[in-house]
């Protein structure tokens, strides 16, 4: 009897304990996620192949491009969030592509793709080691996604065991949005100049 | 019962050999009639028409308008007859995605039909990626091949994404095409529903 009973809470056991260990085996995105490298806005925060230092955020109605004396508009349902950044390679030249805004509820908002000829984007900048270069990341947002929030940013969209950015942004509330950032682009290729409005 | 018929010890493992191949062949059984039966009946697809909305797992779709021709709303204009459907579509996800592009199927399309470009209807742009929460006005064009007869009515079918934790192949988590949901109907040049109820 006593025997019976040992076998079969013995059997309980080992289920019970090969169910804990399925239950609590860390998935493939868990073994392969991003090393996170915290900061906040004006950290100067290193990656294994680039450095970046985001110094400002502005929230915007909309976004302008204006080249010459032609204005291009860009109008979205949420908010803009225009991030200013500071850039630069570590060892050598790199290409920065991807950047999401991670809200409070956790929802990532990439970086937005609607701007395919602006200036100073941080996706189309090559960035050299020594040389920081200003670059700008645009997010498109409800207003519900503004604070709390944590902009993320990594050399590839998906950048297993590799470095990604988590800078903290803290939006004072209430939420001073702005009704116009203007891109102007320069004289000479690749210059740009940002204005708030 | 092992007393009575107990043969020693090679008795013992065949019973126990019996058992479960017994219960192998239950398992077998039960998942091959439940798979059977799955596919003996069918879920209802959902009948949608033009300002009704059909969650699809990732999205959640509402057509509003057909249009055909060379010159349609919201798109660059072209040389070529093209066939047009407003959407307005919802990130259900928690990320930015372009993954709307194969939401929707004509039922049956013209030969060498190619897949639809989609344009932002707020600027006439190419859509790229929609972000989570916050619907967005898109224009999905297809090119209609030469010589094919003009539409009056189009049926789409509308398909769905299903969120899986742990993929087959790795056991990372993603999104993957599902069974189709809804069937849409659209006439070319009806009236924009919603935009009537406003």
């Amino acid at each position: 009897m006593i025997r019976v009973i040992a076998s079969i809470s013995g059997l309980v056991l080992a289920v019970g304990i090969l169910y804990a260990l399925q239950q609590t085996k860390p998935g493939y995105a868990d073994i392969t996620k991003p090393i996170a490298v915290h900061g906040t806005i004006g950290d100067r925060l290193m990656a294994r192949n680039f450095e970046l230092t985001a110094t400002k955020v502005t929230l915007a109605q909309r976004i302008v491009l204006r080249t010459g004396t032609k204005e291009q508009v860009f109008e979205t349902t949420g908010l803009w969030a225009v991030v200013e950044a500071k850039a630069a390679a570590r060892h050598e030249s790199v290409t920065v592509i991807a950047a999401s805004w991670r809200g409070p509820s956790g929802s990532r908002y990439a970086m937005s793709q609607r701007f395919s000829t602006m200036p100073g984007l941080l996706p189309s900048e090559r960035l050299e080691p020594g040389l920081p270069r200003n670059v700008l990341m645009l997010f498109e947002l409800p207003e519900n996604q503004v604070k709390d929030a944590t902009i993320l940013v990594s050399r590839t969209p998906f950048a297993p065991i590799d470095n990604e950015l988590h800078i903290k942004a803290n939006v004072p509330i209430p939420l001073f949005v702005r009704n116009v950032a203007r891109v102007t682009r320069g004289s000479t290729a690749g210059d740009w100049r940002l204005e708030i409005q | 019962m092992s007393g009575r018929f107990s043969i020693g010890a090679l008795g013992k493992r065949a019973g126990a050999f019996i058992i479960a191949g017994l219960g192998a062949a239950l398992a077998v059984l039960i998942s091959f009639a439940s798979a059977i039966y799955e596919a003996s009946q069918p879920k209802d697809l959902v009948q949608a028409a033009a300002g009704q909305s059909v969650d699809t797992g990732r999205w959640t779709v509402v057509a509003r308008r057909a249009e055909f021709g060379r010159n349609v709303r919201g798109a660059p204009a072209s040389q070529q007859d093209r066939l047009a459907v407003e959407l307005e579509l919802t990130n259900r996800s928690a990320a930015t995605s372009p993954g709307y592009t194969r939401l929707l199927e004509l039922e049956s399309p013209p030969a060498g039909l190619q897949r639809p470009t989609f344009y932002l209807a707020r600027d006439s742009a190419i859509a790229s990626g929609l972000h989570p929460d916050m619907p967005e006005r898109v224009i999905a064009v297809w090119t209609w091949p030469p010589g094919a007869l003009p539409p009056q009515k189009v049926r789409f079918k509308v398909t769905s994404q299903i969120y899986k934790k742990r993929d087959n192949l790795y056991g990372a988590p993603g999104w993957f095409d599902g069974p189709t949901v809804a069937t849409l109907d659209l006439t070319i040049g009806g009236p924009d529903p919603v935009a009537g109820a406003k």
